[in-house]
């Protein structure tokens, strides 16, 4: 457990380092922030002092050395454009993403593994084969299309719910969270339901397949023949078998919400890390592009890491060591 | 006078005192397309830097919405000298903490704002004129300029005042906390979500005229589309730059009003005027042409006719541009009433071309933007098909604008699509900067993309700049800008309009400078 947890970390940090290399090659490559940055009118002096203030003037290599070395005191950095480290600028719109990203991870599981069991049980009923044909919907239509008519139907023309933002916030545990209010809840559906709903079908697709395998297999007829329940068939027998390539698409799936949910972000005006991305990467904010994709990294260590737990969780047989 | 009409005097008295006293308790909610990125109102000049901080923090010099000067913290200011203003402040005015505003408060200002630490560009600009500030009494400033500097007022009018009891330990941090958040203006700041909105009350002890609106919400929706669904759903109030495409919808919409003004940013074209010119500028072989063809006045004059730019207003931008031969709207200070819209005019493009020696034209590369002003790539894409009709035959290439703004300051452009707004308001301010021959040191052409060099305009630009007399500046102008139009350096196409969407019953003058107050907003009679 220990060798592979050290060898785990050992990893994560390579990939880590790879990345700020990479990253850093790359974003210097894009353009000169000074350029975007400075206003118009600025003279030469001013520009010479941004570049100084920057340490934009210094080789590309010493650049790198020193965030490294800010790096490992736990200073990623300070952003260009709102002149406060990086780390704490991302940290702050953290929350926002993470209550978007569970609340559109909750919805799917909730919703996509109970159809897709029904749909993978009885494929030929009516239903299941509507439930299939809309899942296709779900897959296909581009979530920026489908936030659109999502305001304009339950926003701007029914009035039901906020067209975008985030409702009022409540602290738990040192940060703040909008789920704890009514009216943060509401703001909340909207975006939640665009960002699921590719997520509902392929957990629904995925369980379905996964059931269609499992059902004909050896021992679920011999349960079925010891007279055991339908529902403890499908609870003990199927269900567990078939979590692992659900645990494995949720917890990637779940990465790339938090670190790409770009989109939804832009279109319901959601104050979460995606959009501050996207932001930096126009403004050049090398700083905060740097510590954003670092961040991503080790949430995705950490998500692979919480999966491999789960594993060993539903399958006895497998052992964390390699 | 009777005891019985004392009594009534003073109940009449009370009772329209009290029918004024208690505020219209109505919240504004505004959401802005810009993303503002400090509350800190010296660390970054953008414009959505400046809406924020101009509910909080009062300028020395104030701008009515279509950018015409009128008192602010100031309530008067004469030049003494060619080199000295002074400035009369405005008595009885208290900082939102309750402790008095004076003149030195203004010499803190103008010393911190040149000096934020780690600032992606700041304030210097405005204020490289001011040498030394000299605090005669708390009610009374002079700057000297060193030179003439005819534009002090009009500069100072983009400077907030902070106050140095707060101001003088106070970090970008503090500002972003709301710790230092303590202005003279109209509203107070409350709290801020990064990222996301600013809140601001009323401040009652404001010195201007009574605000109608008790909260202000000052809300950042990037996402054009999202914007317009905001307002129409009835979760904001006002929002700025509507998309394009939607105005007309929006008109109609009975939901919604729209408020449209001739703004102060010109969409113009910048021609390589260097030798050799730019590599994308050939013969019709391909090969490179012995003498870089832009550099011929003939040839520019036909690049400039062969566009339509009624067409580009009426259909590109959809009616939300007015087309233009200079580059501020008329009726502003230094409009020059002697320079048409230049006619559309292929055949004589042609004649001209044919008598620079180009019969058959040129190939040529129009670079332009993607993602930095309104439908920037349509309209280049319109003006290459124009181009091309006259016989020189242009590709378009659109690029990010961070990819854009380095490659064009580098010169790599033969032309290149630009915009440039005016903030002072006034011809002078894009003459010194993207007309005048490049020569940093002196702050002279520093946007100068093209290259372009000419001694005469650059005379007639410095002695306008030096002139303090507002008349005789404004002649020196006109005839810089009348210069300009006869040897086209640049190509303007258009003066871009602003515009707001309102919901009915609220109404807002819309601005020139592009920002959007809860000021300029007030509940419809």
């Amino acid at each position: 457990m220990i060798a592979w947890f050290a060898q785990r970390l050992l990893q994560a940090f390579a990939v880590v380092l790879a990345m700020t290399v990479i990253v850093f090659v790359g974003v210097n490559v894009i353009g000169d922030p000074v350029a975007v940055l400075v206003p118009p009118d600025a003279d030469q002096a001013e520009r010479l002092r941004v570049v100084a203030a920057f340490g934009l003037d210094r080789p590309l290599w010493q650049q790198y050395l020193s965030f490294l070395g800010g790096a490992v005191r736990g200073d990623l950095g300070r952003s260009f454009v709102f002149n406060e480290p990086a780390l704490r600028v991302i940290l702050q719109r953290m929350p926002a993403t993470l209550e978007l990203a569970l609340a559109a991870m909750l919805l799917s599981v909730v919703i996509g593994i109970p159809l897709g069991l029904y749909a993978g049980v009885r494929p030929n009923s009516p239903v299941a084969k509507t439930m299939m044909a809309g899942s296709i919907l779900g897959f296909s239509l581009p979530s920026f299309w489908v936030g659109l008519l999502l305001i304009m139907v339950f926003a701007v023309q029914l009035s039901w719910l906020p067209a975008g933002g985030r409702g009022p916030t409540r602290e738990l545990l040192g940060l703040q969270w909008s789920f704890l209010t009514l009216e943060g809840l509401r703001h909340l559906i909207l975006p939640a339901l665009n960002l699921a709903l590719f997520k509902i079908s392929l957990v629904m697709r995925l369980v379905r397949a996964e059931t269609r395998e499992i059902i004909p297999q050896d021992y679920i007829r011999t349960a079925r023949a010891k007279g055991l329940g339908e529902s403890a068939i499908l609870r003990v027998h199927l269900l567990k078998n078939i979590l692992i390539p659900v645990v494995t698409i949720v917890g990637l799936e779940f990465g790339s919400v938090i670190a790409f949910s770009v989109v939804t972000e832009t279109i319901f005006a959601w104050p979460g890390m995606g959009k501050l991305i996207i932001d930096s990467i126009n403004l050049l904010d090398r700083p905060m592009i740097v510590a954003y994709l670092m961040v991503i990294v080790v949430l995705f260590v950490v998500i692979n890491l919480v999966v491999d737990l789960i594993y060993t969780a539903l399958d006895p047989r497998v052992r964390l060591e390699n | 006078m009777s005891a019985s009409l004392k009594i009534w005097l003073a109940a009449t008295l009370l009772t329209t005192g009290l029918g004024l006293a208690p505020a219209q308790a109505a919240p504004l909610r505004i959401a802005i397309g810009g993303a503002f990125t400090s509350i800190d109102p010296h660390f970054y000049n953008a414009t959505p830097n400046h809406s924020v901080a101009m509910h909080v923090f009062d300028r020395l010099v104030d701008r009515a919405p279509d950018v015409s000067l009128k008192p602010g913290l100031a309530l008067s200011w004469t030049p003494v000298s060619d080199t000295v203003w002074e400035f009369k402040l405005r008595p009885g005015v208290t900082w939102h903490d309750g402790k008095p505003f004076t003149a030195d408060d203004v010499a803190f200002t103008y010393q911190r704002a040149r000096n934020v630490p780690n600032s992606p560009g700041g304030f210097g600009g405005f204020l490289r004129a001011v040498k030394t500030v000299e605090v005669v009494d708390p009610l009374t400033l002079r700057i000297d300029t060193g030179e003439p500097a005819p534009n002090l007022p009009r500069e100072l009018a983009f400077v907030p005042i902070v106050s140095r009891h707060v101001g003088e330990t106070a970090t970008t941090e503090d500002y972003n906390s709301g710790k230092a958040a303590i202005g003279t203006g109209p509203y107070k700041f409350v709290s801020q979500t990064p990222g996301d909105r600013v809140e601001f009350v009323r401040n009652d002890a404001w010195w201007g005229p009574k605000q109608d609106w008790d909260k202000v919400t000052l809300r950042m929706i990037t996402n054009s589309g999202a914007r317009v669904a905001a307002v129409l759903a009835g979760d904001v109030d006002i929002i700025d730059t509507p998309p394009v495409g939607d105005l007309e919808k929006l008109k109609a919409d009975p939901r919604v009003a729209v408020a449209t003004t001739e703004g102060l940013r010109v969409i113009y074209l910048a021609l390589n005027s260097l030798e050799p010119g730019a590599a994308t500028v050939t013969g019709n072989d391909g090969k490179p042409l012995p003498k870089n063809p832009l550099l011929d006045l003939k040839v520019r004059q036909a690049l400039s006719i062969a566009i339509n730019r009624e067409g580009l207003a009426d259909r590109i931008m959809q009616k939300t541009a007015r087309p233009t031969g200079q580059w501020l709207p008329a009726g502003t200070y230094s409009y020059a009433k002697s320079v048409a819209v230049p006619a559309n005019d292929p055949n004589k493009a042609k004649a001209l071309l044919k008598e620079a020696g180009f019969p058959d034209g040129f190939k040529i590369t129009l670079f332009t933007p993607n993602d930095r002003y309104p439908n920037d790539a349509a309209t280049a894409q319109a003006v290459a098909q124009m181009w091309t009709r006259i016989g020189v035959k242009t590709a378009v290439e659109t690029l990010p604008w961070s990819a854009y703004a380095t490659r064009g300051g580098k010169q790599e452009f033969g032309a290149g699509l630009w915009g440039w707004g005016s903030p002072t308001g006034e011809a002078g301010y894009l003459l010194s900067n993207v007309l005048a021959s490049n020569n940093p040191s002196k702050g002279l052409g520093v946007f100068n993309y093209g290259r372009y060099a000419n001694p005469t305009l650059d005379a007639q630009i410095v002695q306008a700049l030096a002139t303090i007399d507002d008349g005789k500046r404004e002649q020196l102008l006109v005839g810089a800008v009348e210069t300009a139009a006869r040897e086209v350096p640049i190509i303007p196409l258009f003066i871009l309009d602003n515009a707001w969407v309102t919901r009915k019953g609220i109404v807002i003058d819309p601005r020139r400078d592009e920002r959007t107050l809860a000021l300029d907003a007030r509940q419809a009679k």
